[in-house]
């Protein structure tokens, strides 16, 4: 079915943040720090603020004069204290942080007073990367805190230290995932207009959790939450950049309250890129333990994880913390230990991107199983059968307390082989290798946890959404629901859950999200979650009103299906008794066709030795990649790539498909062309499109998706689909890149699959192309 | 400073006031409230702010307004509307081949101005004519696929 | 991200162009303005004054009379008159580059894109001399002239003597450039230009062009060649060429293998492997080049 939302969007009437000019309207610009660490020894603002057009030059001084409070983490010990405040103060701990913030008559003359302001820095030494973060004697970010730690964190089951001695064979590597960005094409921004007489604040935000910026927003602000609406409107992508409550949005919000104006920050792609919120970048020392068979006996990981400037409300510990408890994925892995070292540095903070934590843990698991696969001299394929869970039981639990409730992994992998067509592509492998050429084959069985729960960890994240559902006069439906959609096709989907629980046509069914005046809460959209919670307080609503239907229908001598569609005439004379005609309503039955439903799988409770199942469900994803690559060069070109999904009950396949492609998109992105790279001074390297290279319709092939589903205990049986690709493409790709190599004794222990850098790989063996050969080769190449 | 500007627009005569710094991106939103042309990088690296300077495809961000002075700008206000979209877009909307919708518009006319010179392209060319417009989004498949059956619809003899 | 302010001023003529930048050392030229329109928004370019040379009359487009000896590619003294606003777009497609200047024509399509090409001019892009570009590597490898009019009138320079390292040519403050000529193809001239970048249609890591002219007995008579990506302009590589392929009839894998050695060892010093991706990179274009020669003179 296609989207509802379609037809706006590709005529140009779609209303995105940006698109809501109203009378009166300014704009605000920040200037932000240019060092990476440095003193803030006066600014000066006299110039900037006699400019013609400016209305306000506000410092963190007169925020603070105004009311506005600082925010902080909200985590306890052993987490550091941090809070900061909405404007650096005296001190800046990354290139882009804001530190003073200008409103003008439009973007163009703000950024021009910008340029008039006078800060003093007194520039102190950079701390750039983990490694240089935990020297002796480094620069400390945070002097009180006596180190740049920001957590370490251990866990591990009992017999982790044994298992690795005992075990026959051991292998100790280093895997690193390197600093990727979401980058959703519209960058983040906010709207803010402030209403004096009735002391309300309205928020226009391009955020995907509207509900909890609110929350965030009006402590920011010191206003209680009734006086602040947010409203998110059509989204130009979130992928999780979107994600964190940030210092912009309640500085937009202040400065509104402060100025009296209406006003817009809209953030160019040079902040998007700098001063957003960067991801991904971890280093694994892994230890394993493993016996002929290629099982896993133990797997230790340490993990150091680099949080950047870690202001970010949630805390960008997050990610990390998910990593940890996601080492053994579908891996039946009976000993599991860890510890988590996270630093801070003087970049860009770190935080959540599609994938959050996982696509590192992932990472680790699949690499180590290629070792495996290479030290025994075995199929890559037979090490994963070896360890994948076994069809029983379920759930299963893991290390790290989640209960995983996935369907027949072996079964997928089965499917798996036969679509992908593993073993053909294996003969196809030796033959292009007799012939010179360099084919690898990469495998991903991914198990990832969905809809997840970060109450612990990252306050003010429940595990529940909420859904309104109303059957009109008219007999026409609305759906109100707290989740927000950046793109995925929300209106449609719910619309769908909604006209199937209910028994009428979608095109009956009108969907609403992403305003907080609508809902009492909600939980936004992240995590694989919406189908998940979101679809499952829709159905519960719309099972809930069903019953109610079906009640009034006996009652007026009509009859209304427990299932299946409704008949119209039918709908409407109940619709229109429950709204109009109370007293032909069965006794105790409420009246009206309303409800509002919030909803909980609830199977993320902290069980009673202390560990918590952090995900509502679990989706399962095995991928397998063939790809070519050019040793001269260091390109590589995917030859084929296949997904065997179980997301539980798809409601639509082809917005399914669309989360695939997408997904595979952004893996493949990442790890060829993308990175946030820094200079030694912690000078960002990558500030426009140009720098950061994502990919492009010619640097896409189609992913082919094997739908083999089954459905979750949730409700509406769904299981969630948008990171799959995110988090199974790097590892497959770094196994299918090193595979392909593998002749020429290439080993591959990070993300980075650049070109220069499989270039430089490539070198350091010591082989050269015969540029006669390659010559030849690109001959009929129109593209190059 | 600001200078009056006199061109047409979507086949109607329009003029505004603009300072000369100003590009053709930010007068078409804020003067003439044509918002469906999205900044999304203001560097010319993305594509999503095209539109079509005498019949031609642009990048909008790329230009001064005050260039624009005397010339014939299309913009996607002027390519269908939600009951009755072109058949480009018709196509898009069948084969997924949007999921924000914020990079559309610049695909939609980049798509048009591709089938205006290439009435039957193949899959190759359909990637290179769309290889300037970044999509984050679909990973580009439904949005091929699209173009490809757009051109098929249309038929031999456009 | 916004320019700072400044004064647009459209010339009517290089004349006008030329007094107003006479006037103001920080009026900056504006020809098609896709590379510049990004500076100016990022404030990394702040001219007082951006003088449009639109409508100065640089959109001529066609062949004349050579006005010196062609170095060696003797087989037509004539050359294709390009002005400096002829779009890249028109480069690309217009049959007469295709026929007369075919490098021109193959290294056109990888600029930018169909989008940019419609804007971006000849001229802008040698005169912006980003390293990277495709054009001026082309005007190098050909050795064409490149046509300036300044304060004191118009003067020509070869387009090797054009590129002075990063982003900066031997142009005067105040002098435009107004036209390239290019010496036009012969009977037995073959050309291919080949670039490599990350990501297809991107900026390229490396790129090179060549040009041969063959006899007619079919022997490599001339060869021109100059790369892109290595160093602060383009890198002429038509010595090295020579020296190798010399009276060749056949781009021999032995030939290819030789060229590539000595275009590597020219391009030594280019970082994550650019020096070795450029000699590859001359081998495809000179076997291309080869074969198109050869077409060309079967054809004629």
């Amino acid at each position: 079915m296609p989207r509802t939302e379609d037809a706006r969007l590709l005529t140009g009437l779609g209303r995105y943040l940006a698109d809501h000019d109203v009378a009166g309207l300014h704009h605000v610009a920040f200037a932000r720090s240019t060092l990476a660490h440095a003193d803030i020894a006066g600014i000066d603002v006299a110039a900037a603020a006699t400019l013609d057009g400016v209305v306000a030059v506000v410092t963190a001084a007169d925020l603070r004069a105004a009311g506005a409070r600082p925010l902080s983490h909200r985590l306890a010990p052993p987490y550091q204290p941090l809070s900061w405040e909405l404007l650096a103060v005296d001190r800046v701990r990354h290139v882009g942080e804001p530190v003073v913030a200008v409103v003008a008559a439009s973007r163009a003359v703000a950024e021009d007073a910008v340029e008039l302001l006078d800060i003093d820095y007194r520039e102190l030494p950079p701390v750039v990367g983990p490694a240089a973060a935990m020297a002796p004697g480094a620069p400390l970010l945070y002097p009180e805190w006596g180190t740049n730690e920001f957590v370490h964190l251990e866990g591990s089951t009992a017999g982790v230290e044994e298992a690795l001695a005992a075990a026959p064979h051991r292998l100790q590597e280093s895997f690193e995932s390197h600093r990727v960005i979401g980058l959703p094409l519209e960058a983040h921004g906010a709207q803010g207009s402030w209403d004096p007489a009735r002391g309300q604040l309205t928020l226009i935000s391009s955020a995907q959790q509207p509900h909890q910026l609110r929350s965030v927003v009006a402590e920011a602000c010191g206003l209680r939450e009734a006086a602040v609406r947010v409203i998110s409107p059509d989204m130009g992508g979130g992928f999780g950049n979107k994600q964190h409550f940030t210092r912009e949005e309640c500085l937009v919000g202040m400065l509104a309250i402060m100025t009296g104006r209406p006003l817009r920050w809209s953030a160019d792609r040079t902040e998007a890129l700098t001063a957003s919120v960067h991801s991904r970048p971890q280093v694994h020392h892994v230890d394993a333990g493993f016996d002929d068979r290629g099982r896993v006996v133990a797997l230790r990981v340490a993990v150091t994880s680099d949080l950047g400037h870690p202001v970010l409300y949630f805390s960008g510990i997050g990610p990390s913390l998910v990593t940890v408890g996601a080492l053994s994925g579908g891996y039946a892995f009976p000993e599991v230990g860890w510890s988590l070292s996270a630093v801070a540095t003087t970049t860009c903070p770190v935080g959540a991107y599609r994938g959050f934590g996982q696509p590192q843990a992932h990472l680790s698991t699949e690499r180590v199983l290629d070792r495996i696969a290479q030290r025994l001299g075995v199929d890559p394929l037979d090490v994963r059968r070896a360890n994948l869970l076994p069809a029983e039981p379920r759930p299963w639990r893991t290390y790290s307390g989640g209960l995983v409730d996935c369907g027949d992994l072996h079964a997928m992998v089965d499917t798996l082989v036969a679509e992908f067509g593993y073993h053909e592509w294996r003969h196809r492998q030796a033959e292009a290798r007799s012939a010179g050429r360099h084919l690898g084959v990469g495998l991903s069985t991914l198990v990832q946890g969905t809809a997840p729960n970060q109450h612990d960890t990252a306050a003010r994240f429940g595990s529940l959404e909420t859904a309104m559902v109303t059957v009109l006069p008219d007999a026409t439906v609305t759906v109100a629901v707290g989740t927000k959609s950046q793109g995925q096709g929300h209106e449609t989907v719910f619309a769908q859950i909604a006209a199937d629980a209910l028994g009428v046509g979608p095109e009956a069914v009108t969907v609403a999200d992403g305003d907080t005046g609508r809902l009492p809460y909600g939980q936004g959209t992240w995590g694989s979650r919406s189908t998940v919670m979101g679809g499952g307080a829709v159905v519960t609503a719309c099972r809930r009103l069903r019953a109610r239907m079906a009640a009034i229908a006996a009652h007026l001598g009509l009859t209304l299906p427990e299932e299946g569609p409704v008949d119209a005439d039918v709908l409407a004379a109940v619709a229109a008794t429950a709204w109009w005609v109370q007293h032909r309503l069965p006794p105790g039955v409420e009246p009206g066709l309303s409800t509002t439903v919030t909803y909980t799988p609830g199977r993320t409770n902290p069980s009673a030795d202390g560990l918590q199942n952090h995900d509502e469900t679990y989706s399962s994803h095995m991928t397998a990649v063939a790809v070519e690559v050019d040793p001269a060069t260091g390109s590589v070109t995917v030859l084929d790539a296949l997904c065997v999904s179980d997301c539980g009950v798809v409601v639509n396949p082809t917005l399914v498909e669309g989360q695939h492609q997408g997904a595979f998109a952004q893996g493949l992105g990442n790890v060829l062309w993308e990175e946030v790279r820094y200079s030694p001074d912690g000078q960002p390297l990558c500030a426009t499109l140009l720098d950061y290279t994502i990919p492009s319709s010619l640097d896409v092939p189609r992913l082919r998706v094997v739908h083999q589903p089954t459905p979750s205990a949730t409700a509406g049986g769904f299981r969630g689909v948008g990171e799959a690709g995110l988090i199974a493409l790097p590892a497959a790709m770094v196994g299918a890149v090193e595979d392909a190599l593998s002749p020429l004794g290439v080993r591959l222990n990070s993300t980075r699959l650049h070109p220069p850098a499989i270039r430089a790989a490539v070198r350091a063996t010591g082989w050269r192309p015969d540029p006669a050969a390659w010559a030849a080769a690109g001959l009929e190449d129109r593209r190059r | 400073m600001s200078r009056p500007v006199r061109l047409t627009v979507n086949g109607a005569p329009a003029s505004f006031d603009v300072e000369d710094r100003t590009t053709l991106l930010d007068a078409l939103r804020d003067e003439l409230g044509l918002t469906g042309t999205h900044a999304g990088c203001e560097q010319g690296a993305c594509g999503a702010c095209s539109v079509l300077l005498d019949g031609e495809i642009v990048r909008s961000c790329l230009l001064l307004a005050v260039q624009a002075g005397g010339r014939t700008v299309t913009t996607i206000e002027a390519v269908g509307s939600p009951g009755r979209l072109h058949p480009v877009q018709e196509a898009l909307r069948r084969h997924h081949g949007l999921q924000c919708g914020y990079c559309t518009p610049g695909v939609v006319l980049t798509a048009i101005d591709l089938l205006e010179r290439v009435a039957d392209p193949d899959e190759e060319e359909v990637r290179e004519a769309l290889a300037g417009n970044l999509c984050r989004c679909t990973g580009y498949a439904g949005l091929v696929d699209a173009v490809l059956a757009a051109a098929r619809d249309a038929g031999p003899g456009r | 991200m916004k320019p700072a302010p400044f004064a647009w001023h459209p010339a009517g003529s290089v004349e006008e162009a030329v007094s107003v930048l006479s006037a103001d050392e920080d009026a900056k030229l504006l020809a098609g303005g896709q590379s510049l329109l990004p500076l100016l928004s990022l404030r990394l370019a702040r001219p007082t004054t951006l003088v449009d040379l639109e409508d100065a009359g640089l959109g001529v487009l066609e062949i004349a009379d050579g006005d010196r000896a062609q170095p060696a590619a003797s087989g037509d003294s004539r050359v294709l008159v390009a002005g400096a606003m002829v779009r890249q777009r028109r480069l690309e497609l217009d049959p007469l580059v295709a026929a007369t200047v075919p490098l021109l024509a193959d290294a056109a399509r990888h600029v930018g894109f169909p989008a940019t090409r419609n804007r971006g001019t000849l001229g802008g892009s040698l005169a912006h001399a980003d390293p990277v570009a495709e054009l001026p590597a082309v005007a190098v490898a050909l050795d064409a002239t490149v046509v300036a009019t300044g304060p004191r009138g118009e003067r020509r320079l070869a387009a090797s003597a054009l590129a002075d390292g990063f982003f900066a040519t031997t142009l005067e403050p105040a002098e435009v450039l107004t036209a390239v000529r290019f010496p036009a193809a012969g009977p037995g001239h073959g050309a291919a230009w080949c670039e490599w970048s990350p990501r297809l249609h991107d900026f390229p890591d490396a790129g090179v062009g060549v040009a041969v002219e063959l006899d007619g007995t079919g022997a490599l008579r001339w060869v021109g060649a100059a790369a892109c990506g290595i160093g602060g302009g383009p890198l002429p590589l038509g010595d090295e060429l020579a020296a190798t392929a010399a009276g060749a009839t056949e781009a021999t894998p032995g030939l290819l293998r030789a060229a590539a050695g000595a275009v590597t060892a020219a391009a030594r010093g280019a970082g994550d492997g650019r020096d070795e991706l450029c000699g590859l990179l001359a081998a495809r274009a000179l076997a291309q080049a080869f074969r198109r020669a050869q077409d060309r003179q079967v054809a004629s």
